[in-house]
């Protein structure tokens, strides 16, 4: 009986080994990795960190900023908007920033700060005479990044290489060439320890080594950016790996807009202005974009035409034209027609019709009743909010605890961000709705697309995430 | 002999018109009375404009007049012309103001329509409901109209104008074959309307296919076989005119498909290539390129190819019978009909509306705004408002490309020259699914 598990547990490590040895060949950074890891580990986290302060000075040389138009015309061919590309490599750059990387590295918010040593970082730190910590890297990472913005898997990207992890790339096919390109001709250590898998998910013959890189390598740590297909994918072959990484799903949310309408209508002209930027900011197509909004203390009179007619002028006014698809713009023009019999008010553009489109509801949203046959999914539109007129942030409460049962919300796990216009007693309320609903984020219109470095990712701090913690205690505190 | 192919199949005979709790109302009264007094078809485009117009407020407000529910008062405020819920229009409405009632055929799909009919009960006011065939995939079922007996007594007349003005003469006599099963004339709007509209002109009306008996889980496409008898006596009758009515497919399963001894075998049991439909026979043509094999890209390809197989005259010497290519759409009770044209030739196959068809043209389907001056050969967005349809606001955006028609006020078909009461459209494409750049998969 003995003999014949051994010989079954035999068989199947020899099974677990097959796909490695294959991978190797794929890809010959794998054999690599262990020894690497003896040699980032070993090295001080500081030298790390100046690269990446000398690469802020690179991208000021002529080489660096032809190698950032080059990574932008190479967006822009694989469909990007122009605007958009430009707006990732201006939002890449302040990554590099001295500020944020001080702030993303010694981040006050997850105690990051004990790590600061006069400008350099402290690995092995003192707490108190019976506790301290020594944070080391981790080993593996595996990074699969999203194709909506490029921002969150570049950062995790940099972040997890300071850290000293080898760090594996997973890119979506809109991304697989242009950044393994720009990276890889980066003047840093990092390209030696950062790897591209360049592996398509849509093709047949690339699933099974994604798989076998996934499942079978003993991976710290595996962080996913993506929709709900892809972090099912993902997860379903993670779950095989027997090591046990550490998982950070970075799930699909979404963003509500929160309005006061006399504090609104105080800065009219500014407030359109941002409310108008925070809509169109990425294709309205980030986590923390507005897709839905609320209006408190209303009035349904010229004064709201008021607001949204020239809330679509500024709209009007930057509106960039995106590819769009015939059938969805006759179920866009469906879903115009539905608020309007349900008596919403619909405001259209003059210029550019349903394409921008803001829909006042009074009580509940207009959509309740109708299914996929009718709507779009959140991710099919652009420049299109329903706000709905409530009394109270109970009735919002309401509405958004049931918003994810409606189509236009199918794969979208909750709300990430609210973004409030309201003065100090609204934000209280503000305060209390977020925390019902679970959001991540309370933000002004400056933060829709972009990050503070003190920010938690969903939750996530991700430097920490990257790191090992070790806990010295006792007499052993006296030895750091 | 008229009744007997239908076998209790289709819209009765006798619509009874007169039942109905609309016969009396006033904008009915109307529509007949310009309907019957002359053909309509025969109007100017100027004419045809102002009918339509002088119609509009009739229209309207017969709708508001036989409201159920509310729903027309509320509609017309909601989407802008009505100046309250209580049913009081805009002043100085105009054509171009329909557009706001569109509805769209997605909108018709399932129990869609069943909130927008005016009658309070559809099981007790006499009609029938038609289906599209329902195999556009992602929709919640096929498009369902019910259409009430005296809106379909009013599509005989429109439909008999359209078809009279395009063959050129009052169709009263002959013989005709429609290539289909009766049982279809119990669902399908184009078979039943047109076989409808045949009979009670008195021609002899013959169906060339039949349901054969199947698995209860077949549908009624996968049971259906042709009615060799019922082709064979029609292409042997001497009727000197004679309507051969078939889809592309019927006539590409007919006379293109089989080859070798299959051929030969069609030829014995029907005695047919080729095919005489008289002097004055017609070839009458519909539907779209389903279920044809992907080498046929347009119906003309069918027709170029069987021309020479069916003939207008009773010998091999015969000329090669004209073709009326007609789009026939479940969400319209009034066809868009084409004028004759010789198989072989290349001119563009026109679709022209009835008059009591307001048509427009959209930019696209991006910006739904009527287009006043439509370029020729460039593609718009269709539209149109079937102003006889009582049952309902019949404001249709079908979500078919079409490209505008050469502006003139008359047409040269293969049976002479036909005026135009409105202009006409080229058929070209049904909108599109294409993939636009996603930018959003996940988060960020």
């Amino acid at each position: 009986m003995i003999n014949f598990f051994k010989k079954k547990e035999n068989k199947n490590n020899n099974n677990n080994n097959k796909p490695k040895l294959h991978l190797s060949n794929k890809f010959p950074w794998i054999s690599n990795l262990d020894k690497n890891f003896v040699k980032l580990s070993n090295q001080d986290i500081n030298i790390r960190i100046n690269e990446i302060n000398n690469l802020r000075d690179y991208f000021n040389t002529s080489k660096g900023s032809n190698q950032l138009l080059n990574l932008k015309n190479s967006l822009v061919q694989s469909g990007y908007p122009e605007n958009a590309a430009q707006l990732e490599i201006d939002f890449f750059l302040e990554l590099f920033d001295e500020v944020t990387i001080q702030n993303l590295l010694f981040n006050d918010a997850a105690g990051l700060h004990l790590h600061f040593d006069n400008g350099n970082f402290k690995q092995k730190i003192k707490i108190n005479k019976e506790f301290g910590l020594i944070r080391t890297s981790i080993g593996k990472v595996f990074i699969v990044g999203s194709s909506n913005t490029l921002l969150p898997v570049l950062t995790s990207m940099f972040l997890s290489y300071i850290a000293g992890n080898n760090t594996v790339v997973q890119l979506s096919s809109l991304h697989a060439n242009c950044i393994p390109d720009f990276i890889e001709n980066l003047p840093f250590e990092g390209v030696n320890h950062i790897h591209f898998t360049k592996l398509y998910r849509e093709k047949e013959e690339d699933l099974l080594l994604i798989e076998n890189l996934i499942a079978n390598l003993n991976w710290n740590v595996i962080n996913v950016w993506g929709g709900n297909d892809s972090l099912d994918f993902y997860n379903k072959i993670i779950s095989k790996n027997t090591y046990r990484p550490r998982i950070i799903n970075m799930e699909p949310l979404t963003g509500a807009l929160i309005m006061q309408q006399d504090y609104f209508e105080k800065n009219l002209n500014i407030n359109i202005e941002n409310l108008s930027s925070s809509i169109r900011v990425m294709g309205q197509q980030l986590c923390s974009s507005p897709t839905i909004g609320f209006l408190i203390n209303y009035n349904l009179d010229e004064s709201i035409d008021n607001i949204f007619e020239n809330l679509i002028l500024d709209i009007e006014q930057n509106y960039i034209p995106s590819s769009s698809d015939e059938s969805n713009s006759i179920k866009l023009d469906r879903m115009i027609n539905i608020a309007r019999d349900k008596g919403s008010k619909v405001y259209t553009s003059s210029k550019y019709s349903n394409n921008i489109c803001i829909i006042i509801s009074e009580n509940q949203s207009a959509f309740n009743e109708y299914n996929s046959s009718h709507l779009l999914n959140i991710h099919e539109r652009r420049n299109f909010i329903e706000i709905v007129c409530v009394d109270n942030f109970s009735a919002i409460h309401q509405i958004i605890n049931n918003l994810f049962e409606n189509f236009s919300y199918k794969d979208t796990k909750k709300i990430q961000t609210l973004l409030s216009f309201g003065d100090k007693s609204f934000d209280l309320e503000v305060h209390q709705l977020a925390s019902l609903i679970g959001a991540y984020r309370i933000i002004d219109s400056n933060y829709v697309l972009r990050r503070h470095p003190m920010e938690f990712f969903d939750n996530y701090n991700l430097f920490s995430e990257f790191t090992n913690l070790i806990s010295v205690v006792g007499s052993k505190v006296d030895n750091l | 002999m008229n009744n007997r192919p239908f076998d209790g199949n289709g819209i009765p005979s006798d619509l009874n018109e007169s039942s109905s709790h609309l016969y009396n109302d006033e904008y009915f009264q109307l529509l007949k009375k310009t309907l019957t007094t002359n053909n309509v078809v025969n109007n100017s485009r100027e004419e045809t404009k102002n009918l339509q117009k002088s119609l509009l407020y009739p229209y309207l407000e017969f709708f508001i007049r036989n409201d159920k529910n509310d729903f027309y008062k509320k509609l017309f405020f909601n989407r802008g012309i009505a100046k309250d819920q209580n049913g009081s229009l805009k002043d100085n409405l105009e054509l171009v103001d329909l557009i706001k009632l569109r509805v769209h055929s997605d909108d018709l799909r399932a129990d869609g329509q069943q909130q927008r009919l005016i009658h309070q009960d559809i099981d007790k006011e006499e009609g029938m409901s038609f289906m599209s065939s329902g195999t556009t995939v992602g929709t919640n079922g096929p498009v369902n109209v019910f259409r009430s007996n005296i809106s379909l007594s009013l599509s005989r007349l429109t439909n008999g104008n359209l078809i009279d003005w395009s063959i050129g003469k009052k169709v009263n006599e002959g013989e005709t074959l429609f290539h289909m099963a009766p049982e279809m004339t119990n669902f399908l709007a184009f078979a039943a309307i047109g076989s409808d509209f045949l009979r009670d002109r008195g021609l002899g009306v013959r169906f060339g296919a039949k349901v054969n008996k199947g698995p209860a889980d077949s549908t009624i496409w996968q049971r259906l076989g042709p009615d060799i008898k019922q082709m064979k006596s029609f292409f042997k009758d001497n009727n000197p005119t004679k309507y051969f009515i078939a889809s592309g497919v019927g006539l590409y399963k007919m006379f293109m498909e089989p080859k070798g001894i299959k051929k030969l075998m069609m030829k014995l049991a029907l005695s047919a290539p080729p095919v005489y439909l008289g002097d004055n026979g017609v070839l009458m043509i519909g539907g779209g390129l389903k279920r044809l094999p992907s080498s046929i890209t347009s119906l003309d390809q069918i027709v170029k190819n069987t021309g020479d197989f069916i003939l207008a005259g009773d010998n091999k010497n015969a000329p090669p019978a004209p073709v009326i290519d007609m789009l026939g759409l479940t969400e319209s009770l009034n066809v868009f009909i084409g004028v004759p044209t010789d198989p072989h030739s290349d001119d563009p196959w026109i679709k022209f509306p009835h008059p009591l068809t307001y048509t427009a043209l959209l930019k696209s389907p991006f910006d739904l705004t009527p287009v006043e001056n439509p370029k020729e050969g460039e593609e718009y967005l269709l539209f149109y408002v079937n102003l006889m349809t009582l049952d309902y606001v019949e404001a249709i955006i079908p979500g078919d490309f079409v490209k505008a028609s050469k502006d003139m006020d008359s047409i040269n078909t293969a049976l002479g020259k036909r005026n135009i009461s409105q202009n006409g459209f080229i058929y070209s494409r049904r909108a599109e699914q294409s993939e636009g750049f996603k930018i959003r998969e996940g988060c960020g």
